[in-house]
């Protein structure tokens, strides 16, 4: 058998970077609380990758061992774009009225788009044919914002804490802070102070590991600069 | 009291949430609730029409009325949302349950070609919720069909070996196998590739050994 290394067997070109990608980028969708946009090129990439990979196969045949380790990387590849396309429609069908509703190109995939609508439009279905069809039109609304002071429309906690990682060189982060004041006049608060929020800056060094709301470090996650850990 | 008939869904459901399967669907408390909800609307209604219509009606000037016709609107509310919650809850377990691919659909035995969904004889659907289980089924097949390469419904753990040694542990016909179509014979065993079987193990028909 020759020496071929494991990486010329497993072809070592753009298709394994891309699934380095796919696997960042998984473990950001699955940590984030929103859902981040679809990442369709990597996707795409990868996808790509493996299709050639399963060429291969059907043509290589005799080398065994490198036979066995393109079918390992064939079910690797397969599992991570599986577990991304999966917890996409989980997060998806945590608040499907909300995803529904916001009109954004990048969020969802053509396909994810055709599965929301139409489970939404099941989920409608089957709850007027358990009773809710004999009820007048105000009563079925399902995107009522308003039913006795509770909004129908649950939307992802953009404040629920995440653990980053600074991988940028210095940020400076603005965060909310719930800190503890001084009534100072004391009046009816027994000088045990109040509880008041207000806006800081935290600056943050590359290497930090620190747990902030997702909201205050939303826009460096999408762009690179921080990564949920 | 309005939404008592409710809190029994409620409560319903929050057993079921710590159970392994659905218990029986309650249609006639779901029917009940919302002929409550009719009913309150058409009091509403009512009391609306007797001062001078929706359009017309001044709170300050009726007061008893406002609160009635509050109380109304506040338990129509109520009511909705335990009802929707209860289904809710109960179509969220049966998608999971076609994501396993662990429901199975039966031939009835009239013959008719209808078909009756139980998933493990426990589960419980309503007929309503065996519809929302079939169309459900229907549009993870469309999904799937659009992402064939990657087998979407397979196995949510990563992978580890590429073949495993299983045994069959009920009769379950021809399966296809990489190495062609096999007969499964209860207690039989056989060494395949972990992908094909992964499904069938998860079904409850092969049980994987070592």
């Amino acid at each position: 058998m020759s020496d071929a290394g494991l990486d010329e067997i497993l072809g070592g070109g753009p298709s394994s970077a891309e699934d380095y990608d796919l696997s960042e980028i998984l473990q950001r969708e699955r940590l984030a609380p929103e859902l981040l946009p679809f990442a369709s090129f990597a996707v795409e990439q990868t996808l790509a990758g493996l299709r050639e990979r399963l060429e291969e196969l059907e043509t290589s045949g005799t080398n065994a061992l490198a036979s066995i380790i393109l079918q390992t990387d064939v079910e690797r590849t397969r599992w991570l774009v599986r577990s991304y396309m999966r917890t996409r429609i989980s997060k998806i069908d945590r608040f499907p009225t909300h995803y529904n509703s916001l009109d954004r190109d990048d969020l969802l995939s053509p396909l994810e788009k055709q599965y929301l609508t139409r489970h939404v439009a099941l989920l409608a279905s089957h709850y007027d044919n358990a009773g809710m069809r004999d009820l007048p039109p105000q009563l079925r609304r399902l995107d009522d914002k308003a039913a006795a002071g509770v909004s129908m429309v649950d939307t992802p906690d953009l404040d629920r804490a995440v653990f980053c990682m600074i991988i940028a060189p210095a940020l400076d982060l603005r965060v909310r802070v719930t800190v503890r004041e001084d009534a100072g006049d004391g009046a009816g608060t027994r000088g045990e102070g109040v509880w008041r929020q207000r806006m800081e800056t935290l600056h943050a060094k590359a290497g930090q590991t620190m747990l902030l709301p997702y909201a205050s470090v939303k826009q460096y996650v999408l762009s690179g600069e921080v990564q949920l850990i | 009291m309005y939404g008592d008939l409710a809190m029994k869904l409620v409560a319903d459901a929050k057993r079921t949430a710590s159970l392994d399967h659905l218990p029986a669907y309650q249609s006639e408390v779901v029917r009940g609730v919302v002929r409550e909800m009719k009913a309150l609307e058409s009091e509403q209604q009512r009391l609306l029409e007797a001062h001078g219509g929706a359009a017309h009606f001044d709170h300050t000037e009726h007061p008893e009325a406002a609160v009635q016709i509050l109380v109304q609107h506040i338990s129509k509310q109520r009511n909705k949302r335990c009802l929707l919650a209860y289904l809710k809850q109960r179509t969220k377990r049966i998608e999971n349950l076609c994501w396993a691919e662990t429901l199975d659909l039966t031939a009835s035995a009239s013959g008719s070609g209808a078909e009756e969904i139980v998933s493990s004889s426990r589960d419980l659907l309503g007929p309503e919720e065996q519809d929302y289980a079939r169309r459900y089924t229907e549009l993870l097949a469309a999904f799937k069909g659009q992402l064939t390469d990657i087998d979407l419904t397979g196995s949510v753990d990563p992978p580890r070996d590429l073949y495993v040694d299983v045994r069959v542990l009920k009769d379950a016909g021809e399966v296809q196998t990489e190495y062609g179509s096999m007969l499964l014979t209860k207690d039989s065993t056989f060494f395949a590739r972990f992908s094909d079987v992964e499904r069938l193990i998860r079904q409850g028909f092969l049980q994987r050994i070592g």
